[in-house]
């Protein structure tokens, strides 16, 4: 079940971000990301968990310029929210693989599956928001977040060095 | 790179890109990922609280006996998501049912239990802790506790029940046993003659010699069987037990050092053991059932070691061994040990040698070609010259040829002396 929602995940991932460039006539960006799909899936039955987090970075990264661009951000959404998932489920898999054959494991992947549709739903929701009420970036509110930003980055940095 | 370090990575970069550029979507992009990341912090596990109990169907096993571990935990704390528990216990050990580890979920006051089979070969084995690692579901968030539960299984080596084993020490404990104590008393065997004393049962005058002597009666005397003080000095020496392709002789002198420890202590004697190799591992004299353990459980830890110090054998603390007490060296030998044996000897003990043929297991293991057959009789010519002088010395030597059991190897030669040769107070 896991692995079927993997390669779904990747396919919603990649295959959002692929079509969205090709619309507009990237159609070398669209390919490069079928191809990151094909490894993808790839490295998912090699159990290569590090390739994961390279193609979360890039998807996300794609997702971002695809943006700044100004291509659809329902497929842009839908792109990063595909390779968050399929990330995920990549960990989750490699985490699975601890348990012995004998363990009934169909519960705690129903749970997973379960909690991350909800997260997905939850994403989803919020990010739909700054989609559809466009909010004007005003001076306090650019300071507001820089500030935040600065101040999370601060936290970031030091947490990092603690460890 | 953590996963919790990788989502705040893009989540930050996410913020200050839409900042550059003044673009809300950005932000938007985020909110997912922010999502999923504060669910994590949000559903991360507490403080694992388990209750865990380990029982071992059997704490004493044979090597390559099959013995059943079971396992119970108890949540006692929140539920757990994602809980992965891994039994502790050595490598040389072998899993051959079940797993020592499970993936579940855990929620408050719940149980889980399982069992799995381990064996392995001879050795002391310490069950140590249960790893628990408490997860949420994204596995952001971990929290890793080792529950302390210790158990213990012994493998000891495999015995052969000996009945009896003859020796002659010059010395011997007060005790009552089954070796002859040169002293006349009671006893069984015929030791002598004496006049006869007040208290002395009637049954034990002699009415032949009475006849003979006027007024004067003379009662029999008899052997006095006593227990003594056993030494066994097992070698471990790297450099007398290993042979080409990782080929050991060691399991075979446990094998006969253990046979010849249970022999001894279930005549009655006093057993000490010493093993001698990577260093000096001393197992106090003692007697009956208790001391066994003890012996078994130092043979079960027993390895060979390659000690410079404990290459030769000269550093074989006597002062642990009783004056005049038996000694016996369980070794396939070396030519530089010769020496040292004499020296003991010497100094009044009375030493037995149990050999394990080296010559005949290399060459079990070579092939039959000429070159081979005649090194082989040199060697064999070589160890015949050592153990004859050591024999010469008044060691008693027992060349074992690991291809016959132990037991009647010694049966044939360290037996009870048949009832003819025991009338004559010894055999052959």
């Amino acid at each position: 079940v896991s692995y079927f929602a993997f390669v779904t995940s990747v396919l919603m991932g990649v295959g959002s971000l692929s079509f969205a460039y090709a619309g507009r006539g990237f159609d070398l960006v669209a390919r490069g990301l079928l191809v990151l799909g094909v490894l993808w899936l790839f490295a998912g039955k090699q159990r290569w968990v590090w390739f994961s987090t390279i193609a979360l970075l890039i998807s996300v990264s794609l997702a971002a310029f695809g943006l700044w661009i100004e291509l659809s951000p329902g497929w842009m959404i839908s792109g990063a929210l595909g390779a968050l998932l399929a990330w995920d489920l990549t960990d989750f898999m490699r985490r699975l693989r601890f348990a012995p054959l004998m363990d009934d494991l169909r519960p705690l992947e129903r749970r997973h599956l379960t909690r991350l549709t909800i997260v997905t739903v939850v994403g989803v929701l919020l990010a739909s928001i700054p989609m559809l009420v466009r909010l004007e970036f005003t001076f306090e509110w650019i300071m507001l977040l820089t500030l935040v930003a600065v101040l999370g980055v601060t936290q970031l940095v030091s947490w990092l060095r603690r460890r | 790179m953590s996963r919790t370090f990788l989502l705040i990575l893009i989540i930050y970069s996410l913020l200050l890109a839409g900042l550059a550029t003044l673009n809300g979507e950005f932000l938007g992009l985020a909110l997912p990922l922010l999502a999923y990341l504060l669910v994590g912090f949000w559903r991360a596990p507490e403080k694992l609280d388990l209750e865990v109990h380990r029982t071992i169907s059997s704490e004493r096993a044979a090597p390559d006996e099959d013995v059943v571990v079971r396992v119970d935990v108890s949540n006692r704390g929140a539920d757990i998501e994602e809980l992965l528990l891994e039994d502790g216990f050595s490598r040389a050990l072998t899993v051959r049912d079940g797993s020592p580890r499970h993936l579940l979920s855990l929620k408050k006051g719940e149980s889980f239990s399982w069992t799995y089979t381990v064996s392995g070969p001879r050795g002391g084995y310490a069950f140590e802790a249960l790893k628990a690692e408490a997860r949420d579901h994204s596995g952001i968030r971990w929290s890793s506790h080792q529950v302390p539960v210790r158990n213990e299984l012994f493998i000891f080596p495999p015995l052969t029940r000996l009945k009896y084993i003859t020796i002659r020490t010059r010395r011997t404990r007060v005790y009552s046993g089954t070796i002859p104590a040169r002293m006349g008393g009671t006893g069984v065997e015929f030791f002598g003659l004496r006049e006869y004393q007040p208290g002395d049962p009637p049954r034990w005058i002699n009415w032949r010699a009475s006849a003979r002597h006027d007024e004067t009666l003379y009662a029999n005397e008899f052997q006095q069987e006593r227990v003594a003080d056993v030494a066994l000095v097992l070698d471990g020496r790297e450099k007398t037990n290993w042979f080409r392709d990782g080929r050991s002789l060691f399991e075979h002198s446990v094998l006969a050092t253990a046979s010849l420890a249970d022999a001894f202590l279930s005549q009655g004697n006093r057993v000490g053991l010493l093993h001698y190799g990577r260093y000096l591992d001393w197992t106090f004299p003692g007697y009956g059932k208790v001391q066994r353990e003890r012996i078994l459980q130092a043979l079960a830890h027993a390895q060979t070691g390659g000690s410079p110090v404990f290459s030769g054998l000269e550093h074989i603390p006597v002062r642990f061994f009783p004056v005049h007490s038996q000694v016996v060296l369980v070794s396939p030998l070396h030519d530089d040990d010769l020496d040292t044996l004499i020296q003991l000897r010497a100094r009044g003990y009375q030493i037995m040698v149990i050999s394990p043929d080296p010559v005949a297991f290399e060459l079990a293991y070579l092939p039959r070609v000429p070159s081979v057959e005649l090194a082989g009789r040199v060697v064999r010519m070589e160890r015949n010259l050592l153990l004859k002088k050591l024999q010469r010395a008044g060691i008693q030597v027992l060349d074992w040829n690991i291809a016959h059991p132990f037991d009647q190897v010694i049966k044939h030669r360290l037996g009870p002396p048949p009832p003819l040769f025991r009338a004559v107070g010894g055999r052959l």
